[in-house]
């Protein structure tokens, strides 16, 4: 079965990067320099897309967005047909966090939605106030997904997300 | 050379039928122009995220399927068309863009939106009228 993920959150907030370092294809890549400053040099327009073989009947597809809200157009068909999705907040990254809520209403993520939370850029043993702010802003909304901090740039730590919501999903 | 944009726009629409709008905007899709005709509007926000978007994905289409250099995307639909085109602007990265009502010619279309898109590399553009 090809099972569809989706990388949501802010720009910057590592969705290209881990893809990229997830995916057994090379990954298609959309990203154009970006002409206002946004604190890094490329951004993300069109849609990332990445592809997992997990066993011989799961494969996962790889699906990154762009994180402006202006391509919501992207974002619309990325949101069909969803397996799991996996928000990347960028820490301490105020930014990240406000954009949260949003995210959450348009991707309708609810109790009943395999969702995981990637806290990314986080120096080690750091990331546990927005790790708190997370969880509550989550709870708000009644929600409480797993969250945990990664670094989209490891191999290692990237696929740790992948088999914990594999896992999840398992385990219900 | 200096010419304003809605001077580029007056010009292509005496010689092309049925053209809506003109849109210039950057590859990260941020408006820099946008002339519609008369009594047509459009979200130019919207236009311009679209136009980002669909060029980067035909894009990395052309160079993973075609194995070529990527040109230009047209969307055609029963009443007109989207013709997109990639150009430079004061070395940005940009995209030029024309949307097209009535039984547009598309040939035509494709001919002076390259033109144009040559032009605009070279060009000084305002936005007054
Ligand atoms: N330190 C650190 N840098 C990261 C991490 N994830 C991504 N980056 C860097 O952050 C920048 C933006 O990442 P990108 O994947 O383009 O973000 P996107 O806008 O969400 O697609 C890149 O330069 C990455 O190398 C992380 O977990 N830790
Ligand atoms: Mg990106």
């Amino acid at each position: 079965m090809h099972k569809k993920v989706a990388f949501i959150g802010s720009v910057g907030s590592g969705k290209t990067t881990i893809i990229n370092n997830l995916s057994s294809i090379n990954a298609l890549n959309t990203d154009v320099k970006s002409s206002v400053d946004i604190g890094k040099e490329m951004t993300t327009v069109g849609i990332d897309y990445g592809h997992i073989v997990i066993d011989q009947e799961t494969t996962l597809g790889l699906y990154g967005v762009p994180g402006q809200r202006k391509f919501s157009l992207i974002w619309d068909f990325v949101k069909e047909g969803l397996w799991a999705t996996v928000i990347l907040v960028k820490n301490k990254d105020q930014d990240s966090l406000n954009e949260l809520k949003h995210l959450i209403d348009y991707f309708e993520i609810n109790e009943n939605t395999l969702c995981i939370v990637g806290i990314t850029h986080v120096e080690s043993g750091g990331g546990r106030s927005t790790m708190k702010a997370i969880k509550k802003l989550f709870l708000e909304q009644g929600i409480s997904p797993p969250v945990y901090t990664v670094d989209a740039r490891l191999h290692s730590s990237a696929h740790l997300i992948m088999r914990t919501l594999i896992a999840i999903d398992e385990s219900k | 050379m200096t010419e304003s944009f809605n001077q580029v726009f007056s010009d292509i629409e005496s010689k092309l039928k049925h053209v809506k709008v003109l849109n210039l905007t950057t590859a990260d899709g941020f408006p820099l122009f946008t002339q519609c005709i008369d009594g047509f509007d459009i979200e130019t926000d919207k236009l311009s995220a679209v136009t980002s978007s669909l060029t980067a994905l035909s894009k990395a289409a052309a160079k993973q399927l075609l194995t070529s250099q990527f040109e230009s995307t047209c969307i055609e639909t029963d009443k007109g068309l989207l013709y997109m085109i990639q150009t430079n602007y004061q070395d940005k990265q940009c995209i030029l863009s024309m949307l097209s009502g009535d039984k547009p010619n598309l040939a035509q279309i494709r001919y002076f939106m390259n033109k144009l898109a040559k032009y605009i590399e070279t060009a000084t553009l305002s936005a007054d009228k």
